[in-house]
C-alpha cells in the first residue's frame, strides 16, 4: 500500500508491504500517481536496471531518482515491474520495467520532480511487514 | 521551543543541545503563529543548521521561512572555511542557482493591452514549459555545454543571447568563478544538454507585469522602473543538471559525515568541510551548475525579447533591458565583519546595502535590487538591499511568499471554481500546460507576499521600491 502525503510544500510517500521488494514495487506506483492524473497501465517498451546501495532506504532514493530521470529525461514511463532484490556486500535491486513513451498531455502531467531526498527518509520493519517514507522536492 | 523576540520583526533561539551558536529568524506575529501551527518543524530545522561545524553566528532565517530538506527553505547560514567550516549541498537546494530576473521595458499596460493575448501565446509556444521541458531544437550544441559551465551567462551573451550590458546587471556577473565542469557527471551533463532555454514546472513561472505602486520614486528611476511601466520577471534555474549534482553530492558526503565529525541530525545535512577535496569538487560543481542557471536565464530574456518582436514591438518601442537577476540557492564567498566567510543561502537572496562594490555601478547609490515574487493573482515586489542586512542578515533578504497550502488542498479547494477564467476576469491571462499545475499554484495557496515584505523593512533588511502586478502569466 502506498499513500502519497503532503504537508505544505513538501510531498512525499508513505509504503507499507510484507516485504522491502513489495516497498520497492509500491514506491513505483507512487510516484507515478505524484507525477500524473492518468498514470499509463499498458507498455510495450522495456528497459533494464541495476541499482546498488548500503542501505534499503539509500536504494529507495536511488531507485526512484531512476524513475525520474526515465520519465523527465528519457520520456519513457514505467508500467510494469519485474525485479529481485538481494543483498550481498550491499543491497542490489535488479530487473526489467515494461513501459511507454511519454505523452504528457494524455497521461496528465501533474509536476515535474526534481529528486527524491533523504529528509526524514526511513526503511524499517514494521508489524505489517515493511514500512518507508520518502519525500520529493517539487 | 524557546523564542525570544529581541527587537521588533527579529526573534532568537538561543543555544541548546549541539547548537553551536544561536540562532535568529525575522517574523511578524503572524508568522510566527504559522510556524507555532506547524510545531516549529521549520524552526527545529534552522537550529540543526546552527549545529554544523564552524557556522558564523548566528544561524539566519528569513520570514518566509518554511520547512524544507535538511534545510528551512529561507535559511541563511554562513561558515568560516578556517575553523572547519562545511559547505552542504542541501544547504544549497536541489535547485542550484534557482533565482529572478526582471526586464523593464519602454511600454506602459496600456501599450500592452492591444496584444496581451498574442504576447501570451507566443511566450507560451516559444518558452518550453513543463515536465522535463526541452528544447525541441536544441539552442547549445553538446560540444559547447562545458563552455556554458564555466562562462554562464557570458557563453549566451557571446552566442548572441542578449547584450554585453546584460551582464552587469546579473549577481556576480552572472558567471561564478571556480567552476569544474569535470565535477559535473555524464548523467547531469545529459539531463541539462537541452533544457537550456527552458522554464521547467511546479512554481517556475515567467510573467509579464505592469508597475502599479512605487515606494520609493528615487530608487525606482534609479533602477529604471516607473508607474505604469511593463515588466517581465523570469523563475527558473539549473534545471536537471543541478537536481543531478545536488543528488549525487549528497550521496557522496554522506558516508564520509563520520570522517569529517560532522554529526547529522538530518541526512539532508550532508557537508564536508570547505578546505577539504570533498568541499572544494562539491563547490566547482555547484558553480557549474550555477553558471548553467544564469546562462537558462540570459536565453529565456532573449526569447523574450523575440516574442515582444513576433506581436509587432520593435526593439525600440518595447526597450527590454535587464533590471537585475539574482539567485536564491547558492554559496559564496564573501566578507562580512572583516572575515571571508562561506554564505549558503536557500530560499534566500543576497541584499547587500549601498555602496557595496558588488552593487552595479549605476545601482550602487541605492543598494542591490532584490526580487520578490509572490503569486499569480496577486503582486510581486521590487525592493533595495540595505545597510541593515549587512549588520543583521550577512547582507540576505528573503525570496517570495512561502506556500500556505499544500498542493493537494490546492487542488481541492479549486476544482469547483475556473481559476484561469477568474484570473482572466482580472486581467490576467494565464498559459499554462496543465489544469494540475494552476490548481496547485493558486494565489491562495501561496501567503501574502506583502506580510513578507513588511517584515523585512521594520527589520531593515531591504527598502520596498515598488510593486508589480501580473498581466501574462506562463507555467509549467
Amino acid at each position: 500500500m502506498v499513500r502519497v502525503i503532503e504537508h505544505t510544500a513538501d510531498t512525499g510517500l508513505e509504503i507499507i508491504s510484507p516485504t522491502p521488494e513489495g516497498v520497492l514495487s509500491e514506491a513505483l506506483v507512487g510516484i507515478l500517481e505524484v507525477m500524473f492524473a492518468n498514470p499509463p497501465q499498458q507498455g510495450s517498451l522495456e528497459r533494464r536496471f541495476r541499482l546498488e546501495a548500503p542501505d534499503l532506504g539509500l536504494l529507495l532514493v536511488r531507485f526512484l531518482n531512476e524513475v525520474i530521470y526515465w520519465v523527465q529525461n528519457l520520456g519513457f514511463v514505467p508500467v510494469g515491474l519485474e525485479a529481485s532484490l538481494s543483498r550481498d556486500q550491499v543491497w542490489v535491486w535488479q530487473g526489467k520495467v515494461q513501459g511507454c513513451e511519454l505523452e504528457a498531455l494524455v497521461q496528465g502531467f501533474k509536476t515535474e520532480i526534481k529528486s527524491a531526498t533523504l529528509h526524514r527518509l526511513s526503511f524499517t520493519p514494521c508489524p505489517e511487514g515493511w514500512c518507508a517514507r520518502i519525500y520529493l522536492d517539487l | 521551543m524557546e523564542i525570544e523576540l529581541c527587537s521588533p520583526f527579529t526573534y532568537r533561539l538561543k543555544r541548546r543541545g549541539a547548537m553551536r551558536v544561536e540562532a535568529r529568524f525575522f517574523a511578524s506575529p503572524e508568522i510566527l503563529a504559522g510556524l507555532e501551527a506547524e510545531n516549529f518543524a521549520a524552526l527545529e530545522q534552522l537550529a540543526a543548521v546552527a549545529s554544523l561545524p564552524g557556522i558564523v553566528e548566528p544561524a539566519l532565517a528569513m520570514p518566509d521561512i518554511h520547512w524544507g530538506y535538511g534545510f528551512p527553505i529561507g535559511g541563511v547560514a554562513a561558515f568560516d572555511p578556517n575553523a572547519g567550516g562545511v559547505v552542504s549541498p542541501g544547504g544549497v537546494g536541489y535547485d542550484i542557482n534557482c533565482g529572478v530576473r526582471l526586464l523593464g521595458s519602454s511600454l506602459t499596460r496600456e501599450d500592452l493591452l492591444p496584444k496581451q493575448v498574442a504576447l501570451a501565446d507566443s511566450l507560451f509556444s516559444t518558452i518550453p514549459s513543463g515536465l522535463g521541458s526541452k528544447q525541441k531544437q536544441r539552442l547549445v550544441p553538446a560540444s559547447e555545454l562545458d563552455s556554458v559551465l564555466t562562462q554562464g551567462a557570458g557563453w549566451a551573451v557571446q552566442n548572441g543571447f542578449g547584450s554585453r550590458e546584460d551582464l552587469a546587471h546579473i549577481e556576480s556577473e552572472g558567471c561564478l568563478a571556480g567552476a569544474d565542469p569535470a565535477g559535473v557527471s555524464e548523467r547531469a551533463h545529459s539531463r541539462g544538454g537541452n533544457q537550456l532555454g527552458t522554464l521547467g514546472s511546479g512554481n517556475h513561472f515567467l510573467e509579464v507585469q505592469y508597475v502599479d505602486q512605487i515606494y520609493d520614486p528615487e530608487i525606482a528611476q534609479g533602477f529604471g522602473i516607473f508607474p505604469g511601466q511593463v515588466t517581465v520577471l523570469i523563475h527558473t534555474g539549473s534545471r536537471g543538471l543541478g537536481h543531478q549534482v545536488c543528488q549525487e553530492y549528497v550521496e557522496r558526503f554522506l558516508p564520509k559525515a563520520g570522517d569529517y565529525g560532522i554529526e547529522l541530525p538530518d541526512r539532508e545535512l550532508a557537508a564536508a568541510p570547505i578546505q577539504s577535496p570533498d568541499g572544494q569538487s562539491y563547490l566547482g560543481a555547484m558553480a557549474a551548475a550555477a553558471n548553467f542557471a544564469f546562462a537558462n536565464r540570459q536565453i529565456i530574456a532573449s526569447l523574450v525579447r523575440d516574442c515582444f518582436e513576433a506581436v509587432g514591438f520593435t526593439p525600440n518601442q518595447h526597450g527590454l533591458r535587464l533590471i537585475y537577476d539574482l539567485a536564491h540557492n547558492n554559496a559564496k564567498f564573501e566578507e562580512h565583519g572583516g572575515q571571508r566567510v562561506l554564505v549558503h543561502r536557500k530560499g534566500a537572496t543576497r541584499a547587500f546595502g549601498p555602496g557595496s562594490s558588488a552593487i552595479p555601478t549605476d545601482y550602487r547609490a541605492y543598494g542591490q535590487p532584490v526580487l520578490v515574487p509572490g503569486d499569480m493573482g496577486r503582486y510581486s515586489f521590487v525592493l533595495a538591499g540595505s545597510q541593515g542586512a549587512m549588520e543583521q542578515s550577512f547582507g540576505s533578504c528573503c525570496h517570495g511568499a512561502g506556500r500556505q497550502w499544500s498542493r493537494h488542498r490546492s487542488k481541492r479547494e479549486m476544482r469547483p471554481r475556473n481559476l484561469p477564467r477568474e484570473l482572466a476576469e482580472a486581467g490576467i491571462t494565464l498559459r499554462a500546460q496543465s489544469r494540475a499545475t494552476v490548481d496547485e499554484e493558486a494565489p491562495e495557496a501561496y501567503k501574502d507576499v506583502a506580510e513578507v515584505v513588511r517584515v523585512v523593512a521594520g527589520a531593515g533588511l531591504a527598502r520596498p521600491v515598488a510593486r508589480l502586478k501580473p498581466l501574462i502569466v506562463v507555467k509549467g
